[in-house]
């Protein structure tokens, strides 16, 4: 009773230090009966000066007594699931600033740097190599999962993969914050990036450019599973770059119709709009106002003409995406080009 | 994200049905009208989900009691204070507001939980079929009567009343009020008054 | 019961693992145990019979083994979401170890707490999600309402009338017929 009483005039995070347990010289716990008054303010006033110090200080992993470096890069090569060289993983490991720091240090400390080199490699290198595969590889595969999508999508989506918060998202849950030789810490994102694609470029090195691809397809290409791939492209005219390309395809031009609306006169008014070409439904969503209906509707028939968004095929991985026929070289067909035939095209229609 | 959130903005959008209460019986039309105010004809019912519709009922006034639930029926209040307790017959709060019994019917028929106040605002009731243009443009759908409303005779025409095939006739010399000398009373029947 | 107070969360699986690849989990494990006192025997045990075949099998998993005096045995397993769990093996068999090791190698490291829904889909419906459009007859969008030809009750029995004209072989008058149709 008393103790519950404690509890709830303290707030339960201070309570904890009140549970009726004395604990010996001997280093053994005995229970008591009760605690003294006496012990409440000594112990929350112990609570409050701890407090006020502030928290633990942020120690890197390697600051405690369990580690051991060659095990932990071992370990993180087999945790992938890959067999790297000893070599180029230390090498993928090392940033240039680490480099810096550590001949700044032996500078200081009176070591000539030239006689006793430290014989590190940065990873320089292997990232700029593991930039350019993994690069090419996501541009190659988007192409061929997505034949029909323009290559301004695919270049959008492949610059969010690319971006330092998809890739230090991933180094950071690989277990490439600890293994890291960098002068910053905490490790900041574009380190982690660069590491991760200086993993990728240790891994071409090693194992040929397929496990590189594979590595970066199971890694960095999974992130899109679940996305809204229309969102990571911002499209400013939606119906106009409908209309180029149901031009070019010799098609009707687009017809936006109001199918359904409720609730006009309140605030959660809802219209949906289709859009219709050569009196086919091609696209069609809702919004709260018909401006945004229809720019949706537009959306989602570029979505259908692209082959995304629900109820199309998700993307393959595993043995099925090694036996894809990648398109490396050829681009996809340009929003951007059709759009500017579209109005030459408008613009002599016009003048003759 | 605006994909799902124009797909979330249309699944929970708030549809206006219309209820036209014109010769129906206030209580089973409140049988028909409230699971769509608490939204049941929806698949993604849940009570604490707030996705009830809006329903506008017109022509109250024109509501239809059986038997004698006009007079019969008695509507009862007490205000919470000792001596507040009163009754009143449908017919003579119809007569104050004709659209307390509809509203009395539907309120009676949701289970009385907190959720009750909160449907009972999306209920809009009219006495007749004059409705606010804001109210009226909201309306989207519309929910079936209960009961069939037959036809009167004076709403048929001339010629449909005299073609109206004829099976049976009474002979000429049969004295049609011939009923009525038994059924003469001579002290008036009490009524109610209340 | 279930309160909005006992923390909870949706399942989640982070870096789509197993999407691609299977990745385990757990980074490293530390084996903290005493030489001498016998609340350290089965784990000890552990240590000598099962290790080495454990590190074998787990290549990706860096195992510590750390003998401090005078303690209480324990694991330490840490994920690669940065979170720690603590096992404690006081007096615990060798095999009771194992079991331990093995449940702290299959988990993902997130913080057991009450799941909201046992299940994380990224498809939860195939046929498009209901709204209230979708059903619905398209000619509904063109009605002015009120529209007292198309919602008046519908009669499954033929009224008297009905009955009477069909007799006389004269056409329907307000049949039961127009009104079901317009449904």
């Amino acid at each position: 009773m008393a103790a519950s009483l404690v509890r709830s005039t303290l707030g339960c995070q201070f309570a904890r230090f009140l549970r009726p347990s004395l604990i010996t010289a001997a280093g053994q716990t005995q229970s008591q009966r009760g605690v003294k008054r006496y012990m409440r303010a000594y112990l929350k006033e112990l609570y409050n000066r701890r407090l006020r110090v502030g928290p633990e200080k942020l120690r890197h992993r390697s600051e405690f007594m369990n580690w051991n470096y060659n095990a932990e890069i071992y370990a993180f090569g087999k945790r992938l699931g890959e067999e790297f060289s000893n070599d180029s993983l230390q090498a993928a490991f090392t940033h240039r600033s680490y480099i810096e720091a550590e001949e700044a240090r032996r500078a200081d400390l009176g070591i000539d740097v030239a006689s006793a080199p430290l014989g590190l490699t940065d990873n320089s290198e292997l990232t700029q190599k593991g930039e350019e595969t993994a690069s090419r590889y996501i541009k190659a595969y988007l192409r061929s999962s997505y034949p029909t999508m323009f290559e301004e999508a695919i270049v959008a989506i492949h610059d969010h993969l690319m971006s330092d918060d998809t890739l230090s998202h991933i180094a950071s849950h690989i277990g490439i914050g600890d293994l890291m030789l960098c002068s910053d810490f905490p490790p900041e994102e574009s380190t982690l990036s660069k590491n991760f694609l200086a993993v990728v470029g240790a891994l071409e090195t090693d194992k040929g450019v397929k496990r590189a691809e594979s590595l970066v397809r199971d890694l960095v290409l999974a992130q899109l599973v679940g996305k809204e791939l229309m969102e990571l492209w911002s499209v400013t005219n939606p119906m106009g770059l409908l209309m180029a390309v149901l031009d070019s395809q010799g098609r009707g031009p687009p017809e936006p119709r109001l199918q359904w609306q409720a609730g006009q006169r309140t605030i959660m008014a809802v219209y949906q709009v289709g859009i219709y070409s050569d009196k086919q439904l091609i696209g069609q969503s809702a919004g709260e106002r018909v401006t945004i209906a229809e720019d949706m509707a537009a959306q989602d028939a570029l979505q259908r003409m692209m082959g995304i968004g629900s109820g199309h095929m998700p993307l393959t991985f595993r043995t099925e995406a090694d036996k894809m026929e990648l398109r490396y070289d050829p681009k996809n067909i340009s929003a951007e080009e059709l759009m500017q035939t579209y109005e030459l095209r408008q613009k002599e229609n016009s003048v003759s | 994200m605006a994909t799902q959130r124009v797909l979330q903005w249309r699944a929970f959008a708030r549809t206006w049905w219309l209820y036209d209460a014109a010769n129906q019986c206030p209580f089973v039309s409140a049988y028909r009208v409230v699971p769509y105010l608490q939204g049941k004809h929806k698949p993604i019912f849940h009570p604490l989900s707030d996705v009830g519709d809006h329903v506008v009922v017109i022509n109250t006034k024109d509501i239809a009691m059986q038997a004698d639930y006009w007079r019969t029926f008695t509507f009862f209040h007490h205000t919470g204070y000792p001596g507040g307790f009163s009754k009143a017959s449908a017919w003579r709060v119809h007569e104050i507001d004709p659209t307390r019994v509809m509203q009395l019917s539907v309120y009676s028929r949701i289970k009385g939980n907190l959720l009750r106040k909160g449907l009972m605002r999306r209920l809009h009731l009219f006495p007749d079929d004059k409705i606010p243009d804001e109210i009226l443009e909201n309306v989207s759908d519309q929910i079936r009567q209960v009961q069939p409303v037959a036809k009167r005779l004076d709403q048929y025409s001339e010629e449909e009343v005299t073609e109206f095939p004829k099976f049976f006739d009474w002979p000429e010399d049969f004295v049609k009020d011939g009923y009525k000398r038994h059924m003469t009373r001579k002290k008036p029947k009490r009524r109610y008054t209340v | 019961m279930s309160n909005r107070a006992i923390p909870n969360a949706f399942v989640k699986n982070v870096l789509q693992n197993g999407l691609g690849r299977y990745i385990c989990q757990l980074q490293r494990v530390t084996l903290n145990f005493c030489k001498a006192t016998p609340s350290s025997l089965g784990t000890r045990d552990f240590i000598e019979k099962y290790l080495v075949d454990f590190t074998r099998e787990n290549p990706g998993t860096v195992v510590y083994v750390k003998p401090i005096r005078n303690r209480a045995p324990f694991l330490v397993a840490e994920y690669l979401n940065g979170r720690q769990e603590r096992v404690s093996t006081k007096d615990m068999p060798a095999d009771e170890v194992c079991k331990w090791l093995e449940h702290l190698r299959t988990r993902s490291g997130a913080q057991i707490v009450n799941l909201r829904k046992e299940w994380l889909t990224n498809t939860p419906s195939t046929q498009g999600v209901w709204h209230p459009f979708l059903n619905k007859n398209p000619s509904l969008a063109g009605t002015s309402f009120p529209a007292p030809e198309l919602y008046g009750a519908k009669t499954e029995s033929k009224s008297a009338t009905d009955m009477v004209l069909e007799e006389a072989g004269v056409k329907k008058v307000g049949s039961v017929d127009s009104a079901s149709s317009k449904e």
